[in-house]
């Protein structure tokens, strides 16, 4: 009786990963999306391009050993395209792996990032955490490019991003979510990095600043670079005082930057923010004569610079630090609050205090 | 042993994120969730205090047993059936929304059913053990689940993607409004782990002492306001609404940079698992003793050798009323039918509770249906 109940159940259980079988497309059945990209197409029928990056396995791993193909389908909309792109493949798309994410600089240009983002929202599949950047010129230019350097298909572009690679500096890290909430929530809007081809490599050095749908403004690899230090307090950024014979070049490890807004009838903005670095290029000796001068020149250097991006950004209209978040949140409940900061942001006046502290000459001697 | 009541404290606060608490809670923000909340604390509290302080004079009677002491047998009955109405439906919701969290995110290829049988197998099979296995598996899964679950909850709490500003929007806007009944009721689902002591208190020896009670508020406020306040930190004041899972969600916007599985997500959804699991055993094996002490031969047992094959009967019906429900229901459904559970739950437990205060004065007052056979606490690890 027992060993035929045992029996029973050492079958039953036997079966159990059979289940496993059911519904489940086996991986050798499955591309792997590595990156997507979105683009315009002057088709009006179709506009929309969507430009796939799969990844073909191999089973050597090593530099330049990464193979990969590029679909391309156009469409009435993106969900669509993607549809179409499987009749072309021989083996069912997984996104499951695809984290970066592609915009055609004509594509929210032209028709905005809506579409694209409710798309991208939508899929289960997809993490909240892949990285959305603007192509320059296109989508297609950045998803076709094969950098000599890949181990694995499609990994080169997310190591940009973050801190998980490289730690570029004027690299603005924007993941899916964050670009969500963004688009959504009032007194923030979206910014999104620019990614263009560069001698067979990626260039992430600018940034795109968007209203709630299409790009109203896109600073250059200087402007990215303080905005970066003053909106997310980056680390690892580099700080320039332009002096003669030679330029003083100080590197920044330790970067907090803190907002603080003070209304009332003459708004300002205050940017708090406290660097900390060596220097790592300096005519000789300089340190010696005057190291709190050189602090006070370096800060008031960066306040300078600082302020005439944010004014740019201000005059864009656009608000990507959430000045207008951080001021609702100040002013509690009153009523009418959005609209007097509608009415205070195109006029209010930005003061960047910064805080330059030199930790060493960097020399070793 | 004191710390079996406290794994029910702290998993009832975890697993609110599966009863769709967040949810109710989050689409109300604006009006009247955060106003809500000390009110939820004050009831929870003090509702706990009163169950606990009530079972200690009862040792070792589950309230079936405490209904019979008082009440005619066709009322107590009554009772024990609502009782198995409440609970049983806790169980079938959780079960359906989690076999439908992990359909979504794991595998949404798969049928959705086959989600729901192996849940619904592994928890028929563990609600239909003994009362005392039933604690002891409660207490190895807790252990297993609650450090990492921590775990994921601070990282989140420490991120710097952390919007504080629409904490604080919300928070400052909330508070401002008159509480909301339904925010009420959800929020104070998060302080009711007390209510598994109903069942469990048969296990409880005569000399127990319910020490350490001040934890019950912190540990309960901490999780509401986590749960709550997280979300709208991680995706802003107003695309917060548009999630009806917001935790997975959330838990999506994590990462483990150097961990062998990246998104935190699956680690979050395995522990839930877990959790899940826990409260359908819960609820389902309360639900099936209930039912079981409708009847007259019933002899209350806590540590039998065999399982009596009724146990499977309930429990085997209890899984089939799952896939009943998950044949009909959709996920709109199952919204409304978890914020009414939570309504229900409430209202019934706020008179559970006044119904044990009337117990308490009866037994003091000598109004006995039954003469109270003081059981000896039945034999079991727990109590050596």
């Amino acid at each position: 009786m027992i060993l035929k109940r045992t029996l029973l159940l050492c079958l039953g259980l036997t079966m159990l990963p059979m289940l496993g079988g059911c519904q489940l497309k086996d991986i050798d059945k499955r591309y792997f999306v590595v990156s997507a990209g979105f683009d315009y197409s002057d088709n009006p029928a179709a506009p929309y391009r969507v430009s796939l990056r799969l990844a073909l396995p191999s089973s050597k791993i090593e530099e330049g050993g990464a193979m990969s193909v590029v679909q391309t389908a156009d469409a009435a909309s993106i969900a669509e395209a993607v549809r179409h792109l499987k009749s072309t493949v021989d083996k069912e798309l997984e996104f499951g792996h695809c984290r970066e994410f592609i915009l055609g600089r004509k594509l929210i240009e032209k028709d905005g990032i809506d579409n694209s983002l409710q798309w991208l929202s939508r899929r289960r599949d997809i993490q909240s955490v892949s990285n959305v950047m603007v192509g320059d010129p296109d989508a297609y230019s950045v998803v076709s490019l094969k950098p000599k350097s890949e181990r694995y298909p499609g990994n080169s572009l997310f190591l940009s991003f973050g801190n998980e690679g490289t730690e570029a500096a004027n690299t603005v890290t924007t993941y899916l979510f964050d670009l969500y909430r963004r688009v959504y929530e009032t007194g923030l809007d979206p910014v999104l990095p620019v990614a263009n081809v560069f001698r067979d490599a990626y260039k992430i050095d600018r940034a795109a600043v968007l209203d709630k749908d299409k790009t109203r403004l896109f600073l250059d690899s200087d402007e990215t670079l303080l905005f970066n230090m003053t909106a997310f307090g980056v680390d690892n950024t580099i700080l320039v005082l332009p002096d003669k014979p030679l330029n003083i070049v100080l590197a920044a490890t330790h970067t907090t930057s803190k907002i603080n807004l003070k209304g009332g009838e003459d708004p300002v903005a205050i940017v708090n923010i406290r660097i900390e670095g060596f220097l790592e290029q300096s005519p000789p000796h300089l340190l010696e004569k005057d190291w709190g001068g050189l602090e006070r020149k370096m800060g008031k250097h960066f306040s300078e610079e600082a302020e005439r991006m944010l004014y740019k950004i201000r005059d864009a209209g656009v608000d990507p630090y959430g000045f207008g978040l951080h001021y609702l949140a100040d002013h509690h409940n009153a009523k009418g609050r959005w609209e007097k900061w509608k009415r205070l942001y195109p006029e209010i006046r930005f003061e960047v205090r910064a805080n330059v502290s030199i930790q060493g000459s960097g020399l070793i001697r | 042993m004191i710390r079996y009541y406290y794994y029910h404290i702290f998993y009832v606060g975890m697993m609110n994120i599966m009863v769709l608490v967040p949810y109710v809670l989050i689409s109300h923000r604006f009006d009247g969730a955060v106003s809500s909340f000390p009110l939820a604390i004050a009831c929870g509290t003090l509702y706990s205090y009163v169950t606990s302080a009530v079972f200690q004079r009862f040792p070792g009677l589950g309230l079936p047993e405490i209904y019979k002491l008082f009440l005619p047998v066709w009322l107590a009955n009554c009772l024990n059936m609502v009782g198995v109405v409440v609970w049983c439906t806790a169980g079938i919701i959780v079960l359906f929304s989690y076999s439908n969290t992990v359909g979504i995110f794991f595998d949404p290829e798969a049928s959705s059913y086959l989600n729901l049988a192996i849940m619904a197998a592994a928890s028929l099979w563990a609600a239909s053990r003994t009362s005392r296995s039933v604690q002891f598996t409660h207490e190895v899964l807790l252990i297993v689940s609650t450090p990492i679950i921590l775990w994921i909850l601070f990282k989140a709490l420490f991120s710097h993607w952390l919007d504080w500003d629409a904490i604080r929007l919300v928070a400052d806007a909330g508070i401002r409004k008159p509480p909301s009944m339904v925010c009420l009721f959800a929020a104070s689902f998060v302080f009711s782990g007390h209510m598994n002591i109903t069942l469990f208190n048969r296990l409880n020896p005569s000399d127990l002492k319910f020490r350490f009670r001040w934890i019950i508020p912190i540990v309960g406020t901490f999780f509401l306001l986590v749960s709550f306040f997280v979300p709208i930190g991680f995706h802003g004041t107003q695309a917060v609404g548009n999630y009806l899972y917001v935790w997975s969600v959330t838990t999506d916007s994590l990462m483990m940079k150097y961990g062998f599985i990246q998104r935190v997500l699956y680690l979050f959804l395995l522990l839930y698992t877990f959790l899940s699991l826990v409260f359908v055993m819960n609820t389902w094996h309360t639900g099936m003793e209930f039912f079981k002490a409708c009847f007259k031969k019933y002899k209350p047992q806590t540590d039998e050798v065999n399982v009596p094959a009724i146990n499977w009967w309930i429990c085997g019906v209890l899984a089939g009323l799952t896939f009943v429900y998950a044949y009909f229901t959709n996920d709109i459904f199952n919204r409304v039918a978890a914020e009414l559970w939570l309504v229900t739950r409430f209202i019934i437990e706020s008179i559970l509770v006044m119904l044990l205060i009337v117990f308490v004065v009866m037994k003091k007052k000598g109004y006995m249906k039954r003469i109270d056979e003081s059981r000896s606490p039945q034999s079991g690890g727990a109590n050596r």
